[in-house]
């Protein structure tokens, strides 16, 4: 029987690089050795690929702006997600009283990171596109209504709904790792005269910080990966212009962006491949797939580095 | 200083209360919003009056309007195919063809009638005879020659001083106007709630002038005006629960049609379909899903060094670095295609893989090869991949010899022939795939467990004299099994709400069956497929959020369940 619960484990093992050689054959396949439908030498079809214009039709050229659409999208979550979710697990760690109603709230955020992402989906096509950016369009851009500006699907909308998805997530994470911060050093840093949040920020923090670190990678790599909830707040099979500007702030909060996941699921569902298809989509998935595993890499080998860290260098 | 800093710890304190509220009530009152905009979903059908515009007169062309659509004069109904539907009190019914001009009698139609008005998109008749009203309803395809079928939806008894009659534009509802000066409007889905109001002065026709508005007129000419209002299911929720029989169909049933191909069809809102769905494809990824992730679990959890498992646990974690969306287009792009063959291997691996793992394991010790000892079972895994690898190339290579052997050359041929056709999206590879998807979810959870079982319990076991198998079998993984139910949950919540992979794979086709080789429509499909398309003050939108709702509370109260069995496992292995 342990026999057989290791060959389980080795199953597993054997499946996960089995899909991933799998897209890496076709995508390599494609890309290296097969003529259809590219007639050029291998770097002019790197660059079809990745820099021509999208092809609304059927695919197989321009997945730049959907790289750039999927980046700016979780970067723009990121700022959102980072203070926000760091904050509130601050504060149930460290300020909260531990009353019944702390404990519930906690437990309720447990949960909500167990909530399928379409939940959020709805939510924020039903209150921020609908509502707030209906608000938004009323006061600020009444001259262009009713053709809406924010009471659309669009960047902002799709960055708030995805933090929302993964606030729950960060919270327990970087709870977790604050709660694991042993109390002597709070009861020490009080002792000698620092201020609450002097303890928190100065002593505590820096403690648990890679856990935060590797708690918010973890999220943004769920970030890149989710797809669902953009099929309602945001994602667009094409999109004319990349959702960044020369002005500041940089990123046109409102514009309708491409992503790597809605292609990839438009690809497979809607577009009318040409031969070659199979290739193409290897090549969307491969490139998720390792944007995904390069900040999964990141985030185990931070929390690797804590636990070394920590059994080295805890004097307590 | 000293009140620098306290103000700067103050300040510092506030804001992080301030942030963490916001996050605390966003996350709460999402649920809230949710409810305030599935609520109207609920409310029940209302009628009111209201004033109308100083100086409108029953205008002469709303009269007449009234008059054309009167059946008790003369009558029509054009169909598609060019058929009119005629009568009058006391005569037959007839259907006339416009082009052979072929009267036909209407059996199904009472003769002895005093009113008669199309209801809802002129796909039925209210009939009025007696004091009671009859709901009749034409359906296209049914009868021979085409001539549109009759049949009755219901009966509801009304009073019998009706003077005015008037059916609803699009749903089947009809408003009546009584000789005692009552406006009455009857739903048909719903014909016990019947809304009534009493008006002082006589009236004798009555007109819907939108979906929403009735105009009532006076034999002077006043117009009066009421507002109807009414979801698409009546105020009635059972609506969205029950079998109902629709119009057009034989018997009561589960459906879920919110955008019916013929345009003038009723809606259909059974959530059930989507409800089963969604359940069948979360057990069937269980089905998948548990036996290989508690397995792995164990292994890791028990026989591993601490830090080994510290490697292995991210490495199985690394599945979770495939997205849904990836896994659907895998599915749809490499399995679907060769669905039979991969079934039949899958089969085989299945079928063989326990014994010829167990043997494998046991040749290769008794072979007497010391890379496969009891005292390095931290490496097991990784050395016996070559082994996992030739047991799963016999397993499918079984499987699929196995199948050119059935009659019929292949399994699809054979279960063709036996009366089971495999539809190219169907339940069975949507389980295979989700399965998948959960896999790391339940391994890490049910691992957690097993690991927080004190690995001292064993030890006092092997110390006894048990094999490490026993050991851990009758101390470790009774004390650990609720923890391994409570990660089945959460897999199986993880399943419920998963939406990519059952947008990609299921085919999204509502219907009930049992047959895993049938497709099937989920609730999270529903919601990512129809939600951008519906209206945002629709019914459809509504009953769309009461599914969120209904599966945000099944996610949601799975989750609770297991974490409360989590956390009692936890206080109860703490006190080992």
């Amino acid at each position: 029987m342990i026999g057989l619960s290791a060959s389980m484990v080795s199953t597993v093992l054997l499946i996960g690089s089995g899909l991933f050689i799998l897209l890496v054959a076709s995508a390599g396949d494609w890309l290296f050795l097969s003529s259809e439908p590219f007639e050029a030498g291998f770097l002019d079809r790197l660059n079809d690929v990745f820099f021509a214009k999208p092809n609304v039709e059927n695919g197989l050229t321009g997945l730049f702006p959907a790289i750039v659409g999927t980046l700016s999208l979780v970067m723009v979550m990121t700022l959102f997600v980072a203070p926000l979710g760091v904050a509130t697990a601050i504060y149930l760690s460290e300020y909260a009283r531990d009353t019944w109603y702390t404990k519930l709230i906690r437990i309720s955020i447990t949960n909500l990171a167990g909530v399928p992402a379409i939940i959020y989906g709805i939510f924020g096509l039903g209150f921020f596109v609908y509502g707030l950016g209906g608000q938004v369009d009323a006061l600020f851009y009444a001259d262009r209504l009713p053709s809406p500006t924010f009471g659309t699907p669009g960047l902002l909308w799709a960055a708030l709904t995805l933090a929302l998805v993964n606030l729950p997530v960060v919270i327990v994470a970087v709870t977790e790792g604050l709660d694991a911060v042993p109390n002597d050093l709070r009861e020490a840093s009080i002792a000698l005269g620092a201020t609450k949040s002097e303890t928190v920020f100065k002593a505590v923090m820096p403690a648990a910080l890679p856990s935060v670190f590797s708690g918010l990678i973890l999220a943004t790599a769920r970030a890149a990966g989710e797809v669902s909830p953009l099929l309602l707040v945001g994602a667009v099979k094409f999109s004319p212009s990349l959702p960044l500007s020369s002005r500041a702030p940089f990123i046109e909060f409102e514009q309708k962006f491409m992503h790597l996941g809605f292609q990839l699921f438009d690809a497979v569902l809607f577009a009318r491949l040409p031969p070659g298809g199979l290739g193409w989509v290897a090549c969307i998935a491969l490139i998720l797939v390792l944007l995904i595993g390069v900040l999964n890499v990141t985030a185990v080998s931070l929390r690797a580095a804590v636990l070394k860290r920590q059994t080295v260098e805890n004097p307590f | 200083m000293a009140n620098w800093r306290h103000f700067k710890s103050v300040s510092l304190g506030l804001l992080i209360r301030a942030a963490s509220f916001t996050v605390i009530f966003a996350l709460l009152g999402m649920v809230v919003q949710m409810m305030v905009v599935a609520a109207p979903i609920f409310a029940a059908s209302t009628l009111e009056r209201i004033d109308s515009p100083e100086g409108v007169r029953g205008a002469l062309v709303s009269r007449a309007e009234s008059q054309d659509a009167d059946l008790t004069q003369s009558t029509y109904w054009v169909s598609k195919d060019g058929w009119q539907l005629q009568g009058s009190p006391g005569n037959p019914w007839l259907w006339v063809h416009d082009q052979t001009a072929v009267p036909l009698n209407v059996r199904e139609l009472p003769s002895d009638f005093s009113i008669a008005q199309m209801v809802g998109h002129q796909r039925g008749l209210a009939v009025l005879v007696g004091n009671t009203l009859e709901h009749f309803h034409f359906s296209q395809s049914t009868s021979i020659n085409n001539v549109p079928a009759v049949e009755r939806v219901k009966t509801v008894l009304v009073g019998s001083d009706i003077v005015a009659l008037a059916g609803h534009p699009r749903l089947a509802v009809v408003a009546f106007a009584t000789s005692s000066s009552e406006i009455q409007v009857v739903d048909f889905r719903n014909p016990n709630a019947s809304l009534r109001i009493q008006v002082d002065v006589e009236i004798d026709t009555i007109v819907w002038v939108s979906p929403s508005l009735i105009r009532a007129l006076t034999p002077s000419g006043d117009a009066l005006l009421f507002v109807f209002r009414a979801t698409d299911i009546g105020g009635d929720w059972r609506r969205l629960l029950s079998p109902i029989e629709y119009e057009g169909y034989p018997s009561e049933e589960y459906l879920w049609l919110p955008l019916p191909s013929a345009q003038r069809a009723e809606p259909k809102y059974s959530v059930v379909p989507l409800i089963f769905g969604t359940l069948k494809a979360a057990l069937l990824a269980l089905l998948f899903s548990a036996p290989l992730s508690l397995g792995c679990a164990i292994y890791v959890g028990c026989f591993m060094s601490e830090a080994q498992r510290q490697r292995v646990r991210p490495a199985i974690d690394m599945l979770t670095a495939f997205p849904t969306v990836v896994l659907g287009a895998i599915g749809l792009f490499w399995l679907a295609p060769r669905f039979g063959e991969f079934l039949s291997a899958l089969i085989g691996v299945i079928a063989l893989f326990p014994i010829l793992a167990i043997l494998g394991v046991f040749v290769v010790r008794g072979l007497g090869w010391r890379w496969v000892r009891h005292d390095a079972l931290d490496d097991w895994p990784l050395r016996l991949l070559p082994l996992v690898l030739l047991v799963i190339a016999v397993g499918a290579a079984a499987g699929l010899s196995g199948a050119a052997r059935l009659p019929g050359g292949s399994l699809e041929a054979y279960l063709l022939s036996s009366g089971v056709s495999i539809s190219h999206f169907n339940s069975l590879l949507v389980g295979i795939v989700l399965g998948l998807a959960i896999t790391p979810t339940i391994f890490s959870i049910a691992e957690e467990a097993i690991h927080a079982v004190p690995r001292n319990l064993a030890a006092g076991a092997l110390a006894l004299g048990s094999t490490p198998w026993q050991g851990y079998r009758d101390v470790v993984l009774p004390l650990a099994l609720p923890g391994m139910i409570a990660a089945i949950m959460v897999g199986f919540g993880r399943a419920a709400g998963e939406t990519m992979i059952l947008v990609m794979l299921s085919g999204n086709t509502g219907i009930m069956d049992l047959s895993i080789f049938e497709g099937l429509r989920s609730v999270s499909a529903s919601l990512a497929l129809e939600l951008p398309e519906a209206p945002k003050t629709s019914s459809h939108y509504q009953v769309l959020f009461v599914m969120g709702l209904l599966l945000f509370g099944l996610t949601f109260i799975v989750n609770t369940v297991a974490e409360i069995i989590r956390a009692r496992v936890r206080m109860r292995v703490r006190g080992l």
